[in-house]
């Protein structure tokens, strides 16, 4: 009698998830100063056709970035101004429709929304906001790691 | 004589050789020699032709190409136009008057046949209510496909920027006032404007459903004229390349919505939608402002 239970529990879980969201760093050790970018694979998991809108790329992915010590890396201007729970009516907007099992890539600029500027170790993970008929939390990405160097050493 | 090395100071000697690259790679050439006693260098300097750029900034507040230095013992710049035996000099002035120089020749591989096909959508007032070019979901505003045939051994990695060069609504408001507005970018300015971040997409195609919701609390009329720039560019997959131009799209759209007040709907009292061929070009887009949408600018 448990065992029923158990399985559907686990269905559940698995069916409340309409999509996954991997990143990946191209780079994973940057100098100081160079752009940081992560790239995000948005997978469509059920059987019917999804739906979104790309707007303020920030906002849709919101990121958090930690240093060594599990701090938050320092905000941009750029991304302390964002007002992601505006109306953004008129930005950018890009139809975005996933087929079953279709993936759809983006790429973020990490230095665009914090100051990356202290050579260390940060963990990296994005999340993707979507409506709320598919779900009432972001999807969140794995965790990834990437090194700021005050130089590069070229060993080829 | 001296000897023009690719990838640094300690590169590989290409003195007198043809290279083979590809637009959008990063040149790094070094200029290698020793001076005989007694003899100094009083300049040096690289002669490069074709299209190059010393590199691509994409700063929120800052974009566009960056100038090439080909006065320093060490270059390093991008091709961004395919061409053909492309012959590089290195030439040392040296304090007794001589100037030995030295050549090496690049053919410089790239995309051909790059395009940009156009759909574009219906301006309509939707259900939000909201005055819109396309109508989501089911409708883009308008779709831009690319394609390109890439180079032998390469890929296409396109990538878009948009640059808005007028987005303007006059608004009747039901005081009978009326007011412009445009919106608000950092720092101020207006247009144009890079269209929220850089880049604006980096799939294909790519599309945009520029809407405007309709308040009829707030005001009776409103017209939105709206065009902007899309810029297609091309990356080899090559570790420090950066992205090249490959040309631009042109489209505007404008719309006029009523608000009838007796039976309280939105009517489209005028409309027109255009998107221009596509052009190509080997011109960076540049932009010193962004606009998230966020706020608007109203007078």
């Amino acid at each position: 009698m448990i065992l029923p239970c158990l399985v559907g529990t686990i269905f559940l879980h698995a069916a409340s998830q309409p999509l996954s969201l991997s990143i990946a760093a191209p780079e994973q050790t940057v100098q100081i100063g160079s752009e940081l970018k992560i790239k995000t694979t948005l997978t469509n998991l059920t059987n019917h056709v999804i739906t979104l809108r790309d707007r303020i790329r920030a906002c849709d992915y919101p990121v958090q970035v930690r240093d060594e010590t599990g701090n938050l890396a320092p905000e941009t201007d750029y991304q302390r101004h964002l007002k992601c729970n505006a109306r953004f009516t008129e930005s950018r907007n890009i139809l975005v429709v996933l087929k079953p099992q279709e993936s759809r890539q983006d790429e973020i600029i990490i230095n665009q929304l914090f100051d990356l500027s202290v050579p260390g170790t940060y963990s990296v993970q994005a999340s993707r906001t979507i409506p709320k008929e598919l779900g009432p939390e972001p999807i969140k990405s794995n965790i990834i790691t990437i090194s700021i160097t005050k130089y590069i050493i070229n060993l080829t | 004589m001296p000897k023009i090395l690719l990838g640094g100071s300690n590169g590989t000697d290409i003195t007198g050789t043809t290279q083979s690259v590809v637009v959008g790679q990063q040149i790094v050439l070094y200029g290698s020699y020793t001076l005989p006693s007694g003899i100094t260098v009083t300049s040096q300097a690289w002669t490069v032709p074709g299209a190059t750029v010393g590199g691509f900034n994409t700063a929120l507040t800052n974009g566009g190409s960056t100038a090439t230095n080909f006065s320093q013992q060490s270059t390093t710049f991008y091709w961004v136009v395919p061409a053909t035996s492309q012959q590089v000099t290195f030439t040392l002035n040296l304090s007794n008057n001589t100037s030995p120089k030295v050549t090496a020749t690049f053919n410089i591989s790239g995309p051909t046949l790059a395009g940009v096909t156009t759909q574009l959508g219906q301006v309509v007032i939707t259900s939000e209510p909201a005055l819109s070019l396309g109508n989501y979901p089911s409708i883009a505003g308008i779709q831009l496909t690319a394609s390109a045939t890439p180079p032998t051994g390469y890929s296409n990695s396109f990538e878009w920027v948009q640059i808005i060069t007028n987005d303007t609504k006059m608004i009747t408001l039901n005081d009978n006032t009326t007011t412009t507005c445009v919106p608000a970018t950092t720092p101020a300015g207006g247009l144009p404007f890079l269209d929220n971040v850089y880049p604006y997409d980096t799939n294909n195609p790519t599309t945009d459903i520029p809407e405007t919701v309709l308040d009829s609390t707030q005001f009776r009329e409103l017209t939105r004229n709206f065009s902007a720039t899309m810029y297609l560019l091309w990356k080899p997959g090559l570790q420090n390349s950066i992205f090249v131009p490959l040309g631009t799209v042109g489209w505007q759209w404008s719309g006029d919505a009523v608000y009838n007040a007796g039976n309280q709907t939105w009517t489209l009292n005028s409309s027109s939608k255009s998107a221009n061929a596509f052009s190509a070009s080997s011109t960076y887009p540049t932009w010193t402002r962004y606009s998230d949408y966020s706020s608007q600018s109203c007078h």
